[in-house]
């Protein structure tokens, strides 16, 4: 599945 | 009803790997996407139904219905754009705020 993270 | 995607001219973007890093200007934030969502991302011009986007870059190469793939990049353009790095409309989207074709997304390959 297409997916993303993030931070800061 | 189509939809289309197109990355934020306000953003930069460059290659890691398989997986694209993209660096919001706003709010210093550092958005990592996996392989799938990476060919998403890059297929993203404006002008290219998702829909149409998700059959030839998705569909052709991996094992999924095209259903649930839809849905997943569907969700995917929605949860980017409300992180504001990626905009969807009902309607091509040729004219971006800075500049056209989303020039100012440079996307650079590791050594």
């Amino acid at each position: 599945k297409p997916r993303f993270r993030y931070e800061q | 009803m189509k939809l289309y995607v197109a990355r934020s001219p306000r953003i930069a973007a460059r290659m890691l790997g398989e997986e694209m890093l993209v660096m919001s200007g706003q709010g210093s934030t550092l958005f990592t996407l996996n392989p799938t969502a990476t060919i998403l991302w890059k297929a993203a011009d404006g002008t290219t139904p998702l829909a149409e986007i998700v059959e030839r870059r998705i569909c052709s190469e991996f094992e999924v219905k095209s259903e649930e793939a839809q849905r997943d990049a569907e969700s995917l353009a929605q949860d980017l754009a409300k992180h504001g790095i990626l905009l969807i409309s009902e309607q091509p989207i040729s004219e971006q705020p800075i500049a056209k074709t989303g020039a100012p997304v440079q996307e650079q390959q590791q050594p």
